[in-house]
């Protein structure tokens, strides 16, 4: 069926299955940053925003986001590049798998108002998953984009 | 089986109506249908997406009730002004399930029709003795969440029913706890979870007390008769009869967490912490 939302702020359609996820689809646009992990919603590597709020798009079907605004981490590091700086200035990735994924987070954290130092941000983080960093450059690297305000 | 079709009413008429085709499934969140459907484990003929339906999302508190739409997500619960003055521990315990992501689009209707013995909310609500308001095309009717789940996704719903309203009792004077045992990361099912409900009236006597169990048997469970197993005399000893029954009526199963036996007594240690946790509170 034909799906119609805005993709980083600009009208897209797609013919997908009614099954398929928003991953396949926003990944066929070319748009490779939302990574395949556990594919069960748990490790956080493929998530997106739809209508600002994270996702996760390996178990978000496509015809559900119908009319609505998806943001990819592509999107977001146009909209906030001191979000991608305070990455880089903090070494918040080693491989990568996962920074997509954890500066859609980042980006959601801000929007929910949670506060640099506090429980609420690390247990909001701590849903997306890392194998390289041990998470604590990526926990200053949201502080620090979190503090810029 | 060819993909489903997919529809997405915007209203409850139109939703009930849908759903009442056969092999029509409801989908909400999709967090937990989703897996199920791209793996083959659920087939659907049709797709009926809820989540334009405005009747699912209402959520009021009114002459000491708590009426939740069976749309509203744990996100919306975690932030409800209504919930966290009428019964604030369900508002915390919505705020804590899983990760941000299964709590943007994840709903109550939902998850209590998904009917996973390890959820946190539908013990909780169990423990509230919460209620719940079903609806088909050409029905409703109402029925207490006690009995409503039976098994690893086995409900009363019927056919092309679905779970419009969730009603929580929030009376003055109650005290609830709820105990979670994680042993493995905080984003996860718990191991064993206990939810222990305390009434007093403006004395401060106890006029009830309920005690619900989960993941430690097929699906969440009240222990049994809580009040007379306290007793009217040592404390220490009555919560201690209550841990033992619920230990005597949990049937855990052995998995990557443990054995039978350990998490029996992780059932035990768990209704100990809750109940005195409830009962403490003045």
């Amino acid at each position: 069926m034909r799906v119609a939302f805005t993709c980083n702020g600009e009208p897209v359609e797609v013919e997908a299955a009614t099954d398929a996820s928003l991953l396949e689809v926003v990944r066929a646009l070319g748009l490779t940053g939302a990574k395949s992990g556990c594919e069960v919603g748990v490790c956080g590597l493929c998530t997106l925003l739809v209508d600002d709020l994270p996702v996760s798009s390996c178990v978000q079907l496509a015809p559900c986001v119908a009319g609505r605004e998806v943001w990819t981490a592509e999107g977001i590091a146009r909209r906030a590049p001191e979000l991608v700086d305070a990455f880089v200035e903090a070494e918040a990735m080693q491989c990568g798998i996962c920074t997509p994924g954890q500066v859609v987070t980042a980006f959601a954290a801000a929007a929910e108002g949670l506060m640099a130092g506090s429980q609420e941000l690390v247990g909001y983080l701590s849903g997306s998953l890392c194998r390289c960093t041990g998470y604590q450059t990526i926990l200053e690297a949201v502080e620090a984009y979190l503090a810029r305000g | 089986m060819a993909e489903p079709r997919f529809v997405a009413p915007s209203s409850l008429e139109a939703a009930l109506d849908a759903c009442a085709a056969p092999g029509a499934v409801a989908l909400a969140g999709g967090t937990s249908l989703a897996v199920l459907l791209r793996s083959r484990l659920v087939e659907a003929s049709t797709l009926v997406y809820l989540d334009h339906v405005p009747e699912l999302k209402r959520l009021r508190a009114t002459d000491g009730l708590l009426r939740i739409g069976g749309g509203c997500t744990y996100r919306h619960l975690a932030r409800s002004g209504e919930v966290a003055v009428a019964t604030p521990e369900l508002a915390r315990v919505a705020g804590r399930v899983a990760n941000p992501r299964v709590r943007s689009v994840a709903t109550v209707g939902g998850a209590l029709a998904h009917a996973d013995p390890r959820q946190d909310l539908p013990l909780l609500l169990l423990a509230l003795g919460a209620s719940l308001r079903l609806a088909t095309a050409g029905s409703t009717r109402e029925l207490p969440l006690e009995g409503f789940a039976f098994g690893l996704m086995e409900t009363a719903l019927g056919e092309g029913e679905l779970v419009v309203e969730v009603v929580v009792p929030s009376p003055v004077g109650r005290h609830v706890a709820y105990e979670r045992f994680t042993p493995a990361s905080d984003e996860d099912f718990p191991t064993v979870a206990v939810a222990a409900v305390a009434d007093r009236d403006a004395d401060g006597s106890l006029v009830g007390l309920s005690v619900a169990v989960g993941a430690a048997a097929s699906a969440p469970f009240l222990v049994p008769d809580p009040v007379s197993l306290l007793g009217g005399g040592d404390p220490v000893a009555g919560i201690e009869a209550i841990a033992e029954a619920a230990a005597d009526a949990s049937a855990p199963v052995a998995d990557r967490h443990g054995p039978p036996a350990y998490k029996r007594q992780m059932v035990r240690v768990h209704v100990l912490r809750a109940v005195r946790r409830a009962l403490a509170q003045p």
